[in-house]
Parts: structure tokens; C-alpha cells; sequence
């Protein structure tokens, strides 16, 4: 098995409001965050994360600001509306249900049919 | 909140361009060198740590693309882009834009044009300031009847009430008037209180309004022109401010102009000149103590209509006698201006009716136009498929390319909305009078309205019926256009159903168009060579109207009736010579008669009757016959006793067909004179050509002395009509110099008869629209099956090579032509059979006349073969040329062609 997996399709705003929810960071600090918290074994192409973030900042469930970064330097960064809030909630709760209703699938065994 | 987000993002996206722009750039870039010195810090080369960032973060400008895309930052670029590239292929197509274009062009100015009428006629509403204060004054008198009250009322309440703003009073004057200041014309005029245009709240478009102290005798020489008066007249000239003119023979100052209209209830007013109370009020009048004012006034703000209710209802207290008892009588009624239109008369319902039936047949217009554009669309979708697919191979989303065929056809639309409303701005003139008999105050301007349905209607139909071209062209099948195919099999085959659904629609809707046309023009034909009861034919009728100032004693009157048919008589070329206050298609006066009747039999004694005064050639000169008794003669003038003579429907309907002769009649408010029934006339029609016939009585003129009537001059068969015409007016003025002769003929008053009238705008508006129809289903017809036959070259050619005849080729064009028009026919004449179910049947109110079938039914054979075979004819001719085209194929050509 490969140790690194391609994201779902549509998960990948989960995880940016999810990530931004713990506190508002740049850019590349939801990068790195994703893969420290995944422990490296989500594949995020790079340059795919910013239209993803223009579109939830366009939404409306996120919003940028401008600020300094830990190396002094000018950064945006991203912070969780409320709208946002209520999007990430109703999002992982239809994410738990399919993962159940999903593991619920792969693990029946011949005899329970 | 959230769509208020989306819009502000927006806004800044597109407004702030630039800040977004370098936003993004430092935002990506902080991103890559804080990447690149991660790398650094892991031990990595600058240079290469650089190099890998940016390999790893992938198509920096696929990214920001993705993010314009994202903000919506790019659908003004999207938007010029398309119409730049749907104006560059437009250009390239000049015959294709220029047929869409003017087919556009005519379905959307057709109905610009009846939106415009009916907007003038119904949708305006009153042209006043705040027209919901205005109200009218009436008093209800002792008949318990609503009046005009009487100068003084008006001066009563102007002085007590203190509901109104303003209190205003117009009485009705007769103005003569000559161009060249010795033929007089008669032109109707209201004489105003000078707060009048105040109170209505109108500006005069050119000068000023009237002056208070224009109201007292001897400084009221001055007028105020109608914009109809001011056009017609003195020909719209600026510089008639300031001049004067004459006006029942006294000079008068032109002071202002009056904008175009005053509403349906001054509409036939030309000339307004100050009412000086007065002299008004002791003006010498037939009938006298009858001089009486309309009062208007404007509520205060904040007052209702029912606190000035009450108001009048206390001053019209303080007016009767404190004596009497508050009867029906003395009452004083405030009502809403407004409350005419409300409840419409028998002509604006009527004019209503035509309207929506000429608006329903616009909007058929528009629909075969529409079909027909949506038809040229679909073809030419058809020819861009190899366009299409390489753009869906270049990643082109179909969205996208549906967006901008839909850009592409939407400017068709306004282009040809565009030129319908400069179209209409050039018509305005000739429709405005092709209606003018609809409705009063009917006309046609080009304004903001108008501007703004033509873009609305473009936009609709732009979106409805290039919707279907667009989503037909983007289905593509990448690997099959690519390869180079043609779109023939599934593609062209749903596109080619399409194509003829449209062209079988428009065909219907035409058909349904016609089919409507033909029974309303069945009916008119109809109505024009009724039976009328009289012989119209050779007869001329001459219309003079005396002035009040002159010819005010009886034996005056009658001396000048008697020196005028004497003089006509006299007029090489004329056989005879009648008079009549009203002639045939004038209608009549009514009043109440009571009619003496046989004793046995029970009648009614008192009637409203129509009755006209004659004299005692009138009915011979009408070939009119005498069925029992006599006719008028010399002798029943002044001295004689007075005498009537009743029609055939008199008599049948009073005295149930006893002979009348002998009996009496009396009007019903001079009982004590008693006039003899001597003669029986035949019924003939007095008021339109298709009216029931009514019991009529006639008076002798002489003894009745009205102050308007008309010769009747029957001309010799053998003379020159034009001729007596032509010196008619001369001839008759020895009689009285200053006398003003309106010289016509019997067949123009039928000619301008009410029904006539009435009809005859819808007739010419509807013909129009079914002409227009027509050359749509040509051009629809002949684009479709060019390209049809285009599209099938290939096929026909397989044919020809394997031994087909010229004339099967062509029959294989004509027969599916044939096909849809028959379905098409088909379709129509249901369509045309269920909504001719909503056709009126019968007149509005009691004139007898209006837009109704007469004479035809509903399903009327004539009406639906003529409309079909018209249809056919055409549809036939115009897929000739490509079926001709079609056999000419050239078998070899044809195959090599792919």
C-alpha cells in the first residue's frame, strides 16, 4: 500500500474550514497544518488550495485579512465566519454518517446478508 | 448575509481588479518563499529550493485563473469577450444577420407599436397631477336626476366650502373660426374659469396659462390652444404665441398651447378661452335657464373624499329654502374624477376589445418571428459544430459555450429591437391614424415606455428561443466532429425535427392569425353593404350650424331653411332637395314622447323615442317610400298644426299594428300641444348600418327650427357628382355669405358611420399583422428548406446517381414541406376554432355598433379556406427555389463534397 492518498473529491473544503477553525492561519500554514495533523499521508497538491480558499472566502464562510507572519513578513490570514461554523458542523456530521453507513458496507460478512 | 457576501466579493473582485490582482500575486508568493525557506532550513540549495517550490506548487497561472474564476472576476471579461466575438461573427454573416435581424425587427415592432396605443388609450391614466384629488361637483335636481350645477352653485361653493385646494368651472362654447377669415368653421371649445389648469394641475406645453383678472369682460380676449387645434390649424408654428386670431368674428390673443393630451374627457376641445361668469350665465339660449357650469376642484391634502361629501352635503343645506324639506332635490354630489374610467362607456370598452385582439395578434407576430430566428439559429448551430468541438477539445465547458451562443443571439434581439423602435418612430404617424378610430385620444409616441418594453420583450424572447439553438449546438460528440463528419444521423436528425416543429408552429399560429382576420373582415364587408332603407347613392348632404348671436327669432330660422333648399334646387344638376337635423348614421335626439294609442289596445304613454326633424322632400330625395298617409308638406310650417310622421317600427310596436294615422303624440314635458300622426314612413337605419331597426318619429322641421341641420341634394345620375361638390359651397352662399356649408355626400357619412369607424382600425391594423405573418412564414419557410436540402445535398446526390428523376427530387423537397404545413394547418385551425370562442357576438351598449362577428359564424368555411389556402400557396412558393435547387444537383459535385 502506498503510505500517501489522493483527497476525496469536495473534501478538501472540508479540511481548510476545519483547519481554519482551530485558529486563523496563512495559506501555507493550513498547508503545513493539514499535513502535520494527517501526519504526512494526505497528498495535497499545492497550488490547489488557494482557488479552493477563494471560493469558500467568496461564499462567505471564510474571511481573509492581512497580517504578519512568525518571519515578519506580510501574510493573509484566513479565519472562520459564522456561517462557516454551522457549514463545517453540517459538513462533518454528513461526513460521519457516510463514513458509518460506508464501514457499515465493507464490513458485513457473508453470513449477515 | 451569505448572498450579501457573495455580491461585495464580487463587486471587489470586478471594481478592484487591480488590488485583487496584486493580492493574489504577493498572497502566492509569500506562499512559495516560505516554502523555498522551509527547504533551506531542511539543508536545501537556495536556488534549488526555489526551483522546487515552485514546480511543486504547480501552474501558478492556472491557479490564479481558477481564483479569478472562483470570485466571478471574470464574467464582465467573459461577457466583452463574447460579445466582442458575437458582433466579429455577425459581421461575417451579413445576409444571415440582415434577414434575422429585419424578421426581429417586424414581430418586435409590432408590438411596440400596439403597446404604445394601448399604453396611450388605457395604461396612462389621467395626464393631471395627483389625479386622486381631483373630483367632479354635481346637484341632483328635482327629477332626481345628476346635473351640471349653475353659475351661481359654482360661486356658493367656491365661496363656502373649505375642502379644496381649488374650485374650478368650465361651461361649453361653439367657436367660428376662418383660416382665411370668411369661411367659418365650427370648432368646439370650453369656456374656463382662470384656477382651471391649476386645478387639473396641466401646464401649458408653449406660453402661459390664464390670468385672474382674464376672467372679467372686456380683458378675456385671449385663448389657449388644444395641441390637436395647434397642429392641425396653424401647422405647430411656435411663433402663434402672441398673434391673434379670429374667433366668432372678435380678435383673440393666442396666449398658450395645451400639451398633446388632456385624457378622454377633453378630448375633442380645441380652443380654451376665460368664462366670465357673467355674461355667461345671461347668455341668450335655446333652451334657457339651461347655461350651466361643470365644476371640478382638488381636494386639500389630507382631506377624504367624504369629509368633502359632507361638507356639500351642508352647503347644499344653506342652498334650498329653509323652508323646504331636504327632498331629492338640491343635493350636491362630490365625486372622484376618476370614476368615468372606471366604468368605461360603450366606446372605450369597445376600443378595448379591439385593442386586445390586435395585441393577441402581435403577439402571433412575434411568435412566428421568433420561430423563425430559432429555426436560422438551430441551422446555423448545425454549421459551427466543427467550432464547437475543437473549443470543447481546447477544455471549453459547455456552459461556457452556451453562454456565449446565448450572448451571440441575444444582441441579434436587440439589434432587431433596435431598428423595430426606429422603425416605430418612423410609423408613428400613419399607425396613430390607422387607430384614431379605435378609442378617443389614441396615438403613438416612441418614449421611455415604449423603449423599455422593446428591450424587455428582446430580452425574453432572446432568452427563450436562443436557449434551444445553443443547448442543440453544444451537444457535441467530440470524437465523430473531430474526425470530420458531418452532424448528420442523431444530431441533424433532432435538429431537422426541431427546425420543422417551428416552421409547422409558425404556420399554425399564422393560420390561427388569419383565420381571425378573415372572420372580422367578413364581418365588416358585411356590415358596409347591409340593407340600409334608403338610396345613399348621388346624394351629396351640406351641414351648416347656425350662430347663436344671429338667427334668433323663429320665422328667421325657417326663412333661411326655406331660401337654401330653394337655392340648391335651383343648382344645375340637382333633382331634389331635403332637410334633416340629423341625417342617416348621425343617430338621432331622443326625448319623451307620450303616444296617444287605439283605445283597445294597451301601449305604454310614455316613451323615450328618437326623433328627427325633416322636411317634406327629405323622403323622396332618400327614395324613401311612404307606406300609408302623407308626407310633410309646405303647409305644415308655422301657421299649420303640428304634425308627425312615425316608421313601420312605430307603428308596429305601439300600435300593434293599427293604422297609427289620426293618433297624437306630445312630448312628454309641453303637454298641451298635441301633434297628429299623418303619414307611415318605411323603416330605414338613422344611426348604424347593421343597428336594429327602433321606432323613430319625424317632425317637420319647420315646426322644430333646429339650430344645425343638412341639406340632402340628390344630384340627376346623369351629372357629374365632383362637380356640384366641388361648387356646392359657392353656390349656396348668397343665402347667407357668412354661413359656413360642410359639403359631403351620403356615402361618406356610411363611411364614417360609428360600426365603420369602429371597425375599420382593426381591420387595417389586423391586415397588417397577417401580411407580416405571412412574409415571416415565407422567409421561414424558404431558410428551412434551404438548408434542409443544403444539409441533404449528399443524399440527394446517392439519388440522383442511382437513377432518380429530376421531378421525384423535387417532390421529395415539396412532400415534407408539404408535411409540416399540414400539420401546421391542422393545428391552426383547432387553435383558430377554440379561440374564436372568445370573439364578442354582440354590440356594447345601446349605439348598436362595436367589434363583433355579424353576419358570420364562428366557423365560418369561408373565412378557414381562404387562411389555409393562402398558407399553402405560400409555404408551396417559398420551398420551390430549393426544391428547384434541389433536383438541379449535380450527382458528382454532390459526392465529391465531402
Amino acid at each position: 500500500m502506498d503510505k500517501q492518498l489522493d483527497l476525496l473529491q469536495g473534501t478538501l473544503d472540508m479540511l481548510i474550514l476545519k483547519t481554519v477553525s482551530l485558529g486563523p492561519l496563512h495559506g501555507y500554514g493550513i498547508l503545513l497544518r493539514i499535513q502535520q495533523i494527517s501526519k504526512d499521508r494526505l497528498e495535497i497538491q499545492q497550488g490547489s488550495l488557494y482557488p479552493a480558499l477563494y471560493r469558500l472566502e467568496h461564499q462567505g464562510w471564510i474571511t481573509s485579512e492581512w497580517g504578519e507572519s512568525e518571519n515578519k513578513r506580510k501574510a493573509k490570514y484566513y479565519r472562520l465566519t459564522a456561517a462557516g461554523k454551522r457549514r463545517l458542523q453540517a459538513e462533518a456530521e454528513k461526513w460521519n454518517r457516510m463514513t458509518d453507513v460506508i464501514a457499515g458496507i465493507l464490513g458485513t460478512k457473508p453470513e449477515e446478508v | 448575509m451569505r448572498p450579501w457576501s457573495r455580491i461585495r466579493s464580487w463587486l471587489g473582485a470586478t471594481l478592484r481588479r487591480s488590488r485583487m490582482e496584486s493580492e493574489m500575486d504577493a498572497e502566492l508568493r509569500f506562499h512559495m518563499e516560505a516554502y523555498a525557506e522551509d527547504l533551506v532550513r531542511g539543508g536545501v540549495h537556495r536556488e534549488e529550493a526555489m526551483r522546487r517550490a515552485r514546480l511543486e506548487f504547480g501552474g501558478i497561472e492556472r491557479v490564479k485563473e481558477e481564483g479569478r474564476e472562483a470570485r466571478g472576476a471574470n464574467l464582465i471579461d467573459n461577457l466583452v469577450q463574447d460579445l466582442r466575438y458575437g458582433l466579429r461573427m455577425l459581421r461575417k454573416n451579413p445576409g444571415f444577420t440582415a434577414v434575422t435581424v429585419l424578421t426581429l425587427a417586424l414581430g418586435i415592432g409590432a408590438n411596440a407599436a400596439i403597446f404604445g396605443l394601448v399604453d396611450s388609450a388605457f395604461l396612462r391614466g389621467l395626464p393631471f397631477r395627483e389625479p386622486e384629488r381631483l373630483v367632479h361637483i354635481w346637484t341632483i335636481e328635482d327629477d332626481g336626476d345628476m346635473h351640471t350645477p349653475t353659475p351661481t352653485q359654482y360661486l356658493k361653493v367656491r365661496k363656502e366650502s373649505e375642502s379644496f385646494e381649488q374650485i374650478a368651472a368650465a361651461g361649453w362654447a361653439d367657436y367660428f373660426y376662418g383660416a382665411d377669415g370668411s369661411v367659418l368653421q365650427n370648432l368646439p371649445g370650453l369656456l374656463v374659469t382662470p384656477n382651471w389648469l391649476r386645478t387639473l394641475g396641466v401646464q401649458p406645453l408653449l406660453g402661459r396659462d390664464f390670468r385672474d383678472e382674464e376672467q372679467i369682460a372686456g380683458q378675456d380676449a385671449v385663448v389657449i390652444l388644444s395641441y390637436d387645434c395647434w397642429h392641425i390649424r396653424f401647422h405647430a408654428a411656435p411663433s402663434i404665441i402672441g398673434k391673434k386670431i379670429i374667433l366668432n368674428r372678435r380678435p383673440a390673443l393666442v396666449i398658450g398651447v395645451l400639451p398633446r393630451s388632456l385624457g378622454p374627457y377633453y378630448e375633442e376641445l380645441e380652443i380654451f378661452a376665460p368664462l366670465v361668469l357673467d355674461s355667461y350665465a345671461s347668455q341668450a339660449n335655446v333652451r334657457a335657464g339651461k347655461m350651466r357650469v361643470q365644476i371640478i376642484a382638488r381636494l386639500k391634502t389630507g382631506v377624504t373624499l367624504q369629509q368633502a361629501r359632507s361638507e356639500a352635503e351642508v352647503i347644499a343645506g344653506r342652498f334650498r329654502n329653509p323652508g323646504t324639506s331636504a327632498g331629492r332635490g338640491g343635493q350636491l354630489v362630490v365625486e372622484d374624477f376618476a370614476e368615468m374610467l372606471r366604468h368605461p362607456g360603450p366606446t372605450m370598452q369597445n376600443a378595448r376589445r379591439g385593442l386586445w385582439m390586435t395585441a393577441i395578434a402581435a403577439g402571433a407576430v412575434l411568435l412566428i418571428a421568433c420561430a423563425n430566428v430559432a429555426s436560422f439559429l438551430l441551422a446555423r448551430g448545425l454549421k459551427r459544430h466543427r467550432e464547437v468541438a475543437v473549443r470543447a477539445a481546447l477544455g471549453c465547458s459547455r456552459g461556457r459555450m452556451v453562454r456565449q451562443l446565448l450572448t451571440e443571439s441575444t444582441l441579434l434581439f436587440f439589434c432587431g429591437g433596435g431598428v423595430a423602435l426606429v422603425a416605430t418612430r418612423w410609423c408613428e404617424e400613419i399607425i396613430t391614424k390607422a387607430a384614431s378610430g379605435m378609442v378617443p385620444g389614441v396615438y403613438l409616441q416612441v418614449d421611455g415606455r415604449v423603449f423599455a418594453i422593446s428591450l424587455g420583450v428582446s430580452l425574453l424572447s432572446a432568452l427563450a428561443f436562443g436557449m434551444i439553438p445553443a443547448l442543440q449546438a453544444t451537444r457535441v460528440n467530440l470524437n465523430e466532429s473531430l474526425k470530420g463528419a458531418a452532424p448528420n444521423a442523431a444530431g441533424g436528425w433532432r435538429s431537422r425535427r426541431l427546425r420543422n416543429v417551428l416552421v409547422g408552429g409558425q404556420i399554425a399560429l399564422g393560420m390561427v392569425l388569419l383565420v381571425g382576420f378573415g372572420l372580422l373582415l367578413r364581418s365588416f364587408l358585411r356590415v358596409e353593404s347591409s340593407p340600409l332603407g334608403y338610396d345613399p347613392r348621388d346624394v351629396l348632404t351640406a351641414t351648416t350650424r347656425l350662430p347663436p348671436t344671429r338667427y334668433t327669432a323663429p320665422s328667421d330660422r325657417a326663412r333661411l331653411m326655406h331660401e337654401a333648399t330653394e337655392r340648391a334646387r335651383l343648382m344645375p344638376g340637382v333633382e331634389s332637395v331635403g332637410i334633416a337635423n340629423s341625417l342617416p348614421m348621425e343617430g338621432a335626439e331622443s326625448a319623451r314622447l307620450r303616444i296617444e294609442a287605439p283605445p283597445t289596445k294597451a301601449a305604454p304613454a310614455e316613451q323615450e323615442i328618437y326623433f328627427v326633424s325633416v322636411s317634406p322632400e327629405y323622403f323622396s330625395t332618400l327614395k324613401v317610400g311612404i307606406l300609408a298617409g302623407r308626407s310633410f308638406q309646405e303647409r305644415d310650417g308655422q301657421e299649420g298644426g303640428p304634425v308627425a310622421i312615425v316608421n313601420q317600427t312605430f307603428a308596429k310596436t305601439y300600435f300593434l299594428g293599427a293604422n297609427p294615422i289620426g293618433y297624437h303624440l306630445a312630448f312628454a314635458d309641453s303637454l298641451i300641444i298635441h301633434r297628429e300622426i299623418v303619414g307611415i314612413v318605411s323603416d330605414f337605419r338613422q344611426r348604424n348600418p347593421e343597428e336594429d331597426l327602433r321606432p323613430l318619429a319625424y317632425f317637420p322641421a319647420t315646426q322644430m327650427l333646429p339650430g344645425r341641420w343638412s341639406l340632402a341634394i340628390r344630384v340627376r345620375a346623369e351629372s357629374d357628382m365632383g362637380n356640384v361638390a366641388a361648387g356646392l359651397s359657392s353656390w349656396l352662399r348668397p343665402v347667407d355669405p357668412q354661413l359656413y356649408w360642410d359639403v359631403g355626400s351620403m356615402q361618406q357619412q356610411i363611411h364614417d358611420s360609428e360600426s365603420l369607424t369602429l371597425r375599420r382600425p382593426i381591420i387595417t391594423l389586423l391586415s397588417s399583422f397577417g401580411g407580416l405573418a405571412l412574409v415571416l412564414v415565407v422567409v421561414g419557410v424558404f431558410g428551412v428548406t434551404s438548408y434542409s436540402v443544403a444539409e441533404r445535398t449528399r443524399e440527394i446526390g446517392i439519388r440522383v446517381a442511382l437513377g432518380a428523376a429530376r421531378g421525384e427530387i423535387t417532390g421529395l423537397v415539396l412532400r415534407e414541406t408539404l408535411g409540416v404545413t399540414l400539420a401546421g394547418l391542422a393545428m391552426g385551425t383547432l387553435g383558430a376554432f377554440a379561440l374564436t370562442r372568445f370573439f364578442p357576438t354582440g354590440p356594447i351598449g345601446w349605439s348598436g355598433s362595436g367589434i363583433y362577428l355579424y353576419g358570420v359564424s364562428r366557423a365560418d368555411s369561408v373565412s378557414y379556406t381562404c387562411a389555409a389556402a393562402l398558407l399553402m400557396t405560400v409555404a408551396i412558393a417559398a420551398s420551390w427555389v430549393p426544391a428547384r435547387r434541389a433536383a438541379r444537383v449535380d450527382p458528382m459535385v454532390a459526392l465529391r463534397y465531402e
